[in-house]
């Protein structure tokens, strides 16, 4: 999700296929975006870290999430 | 959950298998536009803090395989605080290959300018130190 031209320095993480088919895959380039914490949950992972400015190697605290919806509203809801 | 981190730059991304607004979902079951899952999700933005970014590109971000229907299930939203970094972030709709999902990119428009014409002065080559200036850039630039 955080890229750097030409970089191959890949760290993720993924939630798993349910039932209802779908998987959740969250990468990240370890140049700019150190992970300090995750959470793995239903229909989401969330990534919390730090994004590193290239050019100035400023440091800023960044929440990512990265979500798979169900249909049924009852779970949305849920969500 | 995403609520009680407001306040920080955040972003989320994803199939929300909502829409905003009735117009962003077509097709044969056009009569059927859900109000109160539309409603529910505004109030989700509006309890996490979250702003949808302006859109380039294509209109849906789903097409139903057999053509009968196209919607904008995929979105990036974003914190205030996220675009005070992040000046002029737009989500781009790139067009649909294997999936039946539209992939998103998100850039800065502010920081993407494209890459920087080349420009030298001449009288920078008769300024003492300058071939040092040039070796040290050229030896410690990265990226």
């Amino acid at each position: 999700m955080f890229w750097s031209l030409g970089s191959n320095d890949v760290s993720w993480v993924h939630r798993g296929i349910d039932s209802e088919g779908g998987g959740i895959l969250t990468l990240w380039d370890n140049k700019v975006f150190n992970c300090t914490k995750f959470v793995d949950g239903k229909g989401y992972v969330l990534v919390e870290g730090e994004y590193k400015y290239v050019s100035s190697c400023k440091v800023v605290k960044v929440v990512m999430m990265n979500i798979y919806a169900p249909c049924s509203s009852k779970e949305k809801v849920l969500l | 959950m995403l609520a009680s981190v407001n306040n920080s730059i955040k972003c989320v991304i994803g199939d929300f298998n909502s829409v905003r607004v009735a117009s962003e979902r077509k097709g044969i079951r056009n009569g059927l536009v859900n109000n109160r899952d539309i409603a529910r999700f505004r109030e989700f933005l509006e309890r996490c803090d979250l702003k949808d970014i302006p859109a380039v590109g294509r209109k849906y971000t789903r097409y139903r395989p057999n053509g009968t229907a196209r919607n904008r299930l995929d979105r990036v939203l974003v914190s205030d605080e996220w675009l005070t970094h992040w000046p002029g972030a737009k989500q781009y709709v790139l067009s649909r290959q294997v999936s039946d999902h539209c992939a998103i990119v998100v850039k800065s428009s502010i920081l993407d300018g494209g890459p920087k014409p080349f420009r030298s002065l001449d009288v920078w080559q008769q300024s003492e130190g300058f071939n040092d200036v040039v070796r040290n850039a050229w030896e410690t630039s990265t990226s």
